[in-house]
């Protein structure tokens, strides 16, 4: 197909858009893991048959309960990359059907096999398997259908449905916990997956060979992401600066947004709860991360694509760095409104972060292999946590996270600095 | 968590009495290590010059491609192993010789930052009050990955240095490579030996080393 230009997206772009919110809405199910935990876990009974609706079932201790989560997480840290290359080599329609198939299969097994054992091969080993390998077909299908003034929106649109998912798998699960029990919950929501990933897998299409977005240059996006991007591969965006340039962005925005939730939030739980109000509307506790962290996501991506990629982290990271340098006095001052202000900030910039990066990586590396580059740049997330870590160490040695707050948020006025001077890379190839 | 007898050093399984969650949480932590291990010694060798065209077949994160026989049987025994190494060729570095022992040791030191990073994951579900027994297994078997890559022989990283030193007095022939190639099994079998007449021969080697750091990044 020869290379035409078209003035306006056709309507598959949006329907692959919306298509791949609603797979990542399947795939979310992992941030409603506490409502199973909740329903499994009595450390006095743990090793008891349950009664009553979940008969067959036997309690869990905390430890045990946590397993089948955490090596969720794993696995899908272990099959994000090789998802992402699915994706780029295969269609994303397949790698999506297959990764939702696997959740919804994992689903049902751990349904119906009534145990731990059953919980660890299915949640966490088909699920995470599902979700990692599900989890890097959407986003880069659905950008590869749109030019740079409309990814900022778009990728958050799509990650903005894994965010969302924690709040009505969180209600939803719950209600069907009561009705149904356990083992109703788990098949009943695999079987609502398996039916949702299939219908909107087939939507989800990645743009002819030779598609051109509508160019609507109008000097929005990142300066210079309106012109014609080189498709970059892994090995040649190794070896450019900026690579690790926007590795070390995408560590900051982590770090910072986790420090904050780490310390924040508990402190923030707990001073609400004695408040009748919160006691009893606690699910407003419980959803409002994963609220702010949606809305930050679609919120960041749709400014980024007005004011430019580049002045949406720099504002980010700037209302984020206010906010460390605060934090040691919201913490004294144990305000309720402070407290929910400085937490929703940290989630904002945090969830504004993961969809503000692969457009950064669409804007300099081209749309191509944007699953397998984008994997790569995925690192920095990874990386981000080590230094919440850091700040742990501190507490340990000063015995108060302040210093952290402050290396924080000057770090993060570095990360301003450096997204200043990264310029986007030349081919020369 | 922070009990250190919840967790022996090097970690490895009871096969006496096998629990299933233990036995997937040490087969996903060993698949994530040697993925890591291998695809860091990808990227340094890319990063030092040798960018091959065909370099799909070294860097494509598919930890099943990573997997080595020698060296998985090393982590039932001993609590550590190697994935399959990957190709590099020499002749693309500046300097071959030195260059090679960056490349190896990019492995065991992405293994201790990937020890790290599981150790801040840990340390922040503390602060949230969530136990958990998954990610000080991988915090083990990473650390212990980073130590024996140490050991001088020729899968793990160490022996890099012995062919550095000796690069000239060693001539390469048949024979050499031969014995190259069953050295990882010789290994392997002195280890399951070793285990069966309840030897700790490397224990005692790492133990001093391999605990303080497991109790500092696990916090």
């Amino acid at each position: 197909m020869s290379p035409q230009a078209i003035d306006k997206v056709p309507a598959q772009a949006w329907i692959t858009t919306f298509a791949g919110f609603a797979i990542n809405l399947c795939l979310g199910i992992l941030y409603a893991w506490s409502i199973w935990k909740s329903a499994l876990v009595n450390v006095d009974k743990a090793g008891e048959m349950m009664t009553g609706i979940n008969e067959g079932w036997i309690y869990l201790t905390n430890a045990q309960a946590a397993t089948p989560f955490s090596l969720c997480v794993i696995m899908f840290a272990v099959l994000m990359i090789p998802g992402g290359r699915i994706q780029d080599r295969i269609s994303p329609k397949f790698g999506a059907t297959c990764g939702g198939l696997l959740l919804a299969a994992g689903c049902i097994v751990a349904g119906l096999m009534k145990s731990y054992t059953g919980l660890i091969i299915g949640f966490g080993l088909l699920g995470g398997a599902g979700m990692g390998i599900g989890y890097a077909a959407p986003t880069p299908a659905a950008l590869k259908w749109f030019g740079p003034e409309k990814r900022g929106l778009i990728a958050g649109l799509v990650v903005g449905g894994y965010g969302g998912a924690a709040l009505y798998i969180g209600w939803l699960g719950q209600k069907l916990i009561d009705l149904y029990g356990i083992t109703g919950s788990f098949v009943i929501l695999g079987s609502f997956f398996a039916v949702v990933v299939v219908i909107a897998g087939q939507m989800l299409k990645a743009p002819p060979e030779g598609y051109l977005p509508p160019a609507t240059a109008i000097g929005a996006g990142h300066s210079g992401a309106t012109e014609k991007t080189h498709n970059w591969e892994a090995v040649d965006v190794m070896k450019t600066w900026q690579f690790y340039a926007l590795v070390f962005m995408f560590i900051l925005t982590t770090q910072s947004g986790l420090l904050i939730i780490s310390s924040a939030n508990g402190l923030m739980m707990t001073t609400a709860k004695g408040m009748p109000f919160f006691m009893a509307n606690a699910w407003i506790l419980v959803s409002y991360g994963g609220l702010v962290n949606a809305f930050g996501r679609v919120g960041t991506g749709y400014y980024s694509d007005k004011i430019g990629r580049l002045n949406a982290y720099c504002l980010n990271c700037g209302v984020s760095a206010l906010c460390l340098f605060s934090l040691p006095f919201v913490i004294s001052t144990q305000n309720l409104f402070l407290l929910f202000v400085v937490v929703g900030i940290a989630y904002w910039q945090y969830g504004g972060g993961l969809s503000l990066m692969p457009s950064f990586t669409a804007d300099f590396y081209g749309a191509k292999n944007l699953g397998f580059n984008y994997g790569l740049i995925f690192i920095g997330w990874g990386l981000g946590f080590f230094m919440a870590r850091i700040g742990g160490v501190i507490q340990d040695i000063t015995g108060s996270l302040n210093l952290a707050f402050y290396i924080s948020g000057a770090l993060l006025v570095a990360g301003v600095i450096l997204a200043k001077l990264t310029t986007k890379p030349q081919y020369n190839g | 968590m922070e009990d250190p007898t919840l967790i022996n050093l090097p970690f490895m399984l009871d096969f006496s009495n096998l629990q299933f969650d233990t036995t997937v949480i040490f087969i996903v932590s060993i698949l994530l290590a040697i993925t890591v291990n291998a695809e860091a010694q990808a990227f340094m060798a890319t990063l030092l010059g040798d960018a091959r065209s065909e370099a799909r077949d070294r860097f494509h994160f598919n930890p099943f491609g990573h997997i080595n026989l020698a060296g998985l049987a090393c982590f039932a025994v001993a609590g550590f192993g190697w994935p399959k190494q990957p190709v590099v060729h020499t002749k693309n570095f500046k300097h071959p010789g030195f260059y090679l022992i960056l490349v190896r040791f990019a492995g065991p030191f992405a293994n201790l930052m990937l020890a790290s990073i599981a150790g801040s994951i840990l340390w922040i579900m503390g602060n949230w009050g969530v136990e958990d027994q998954v990610f000080p297994i991988l915090v083990a078997v990473n650390i212990i990955m980073f130590i024996a890559g140490f050991i001088p022989i020729p899968p793990l990283a160490g022996a890099s240095l012995i062919s550095f030193f000796f690069q000239k007095t060693i001539m390469p022939s048949i024979h050499l490579n031969r014995i190259l190639r069953a050295l990882p099994y010789l290994f392997v079998a002195s280890l399951v030996l070793a285990k069966l007449t309840h030897g700790n021969i490397l224990n005692v080697y790492f133990s001093p080393v391999v605990e303080p750091i497991f109790n500092f990044i696990s916090g």
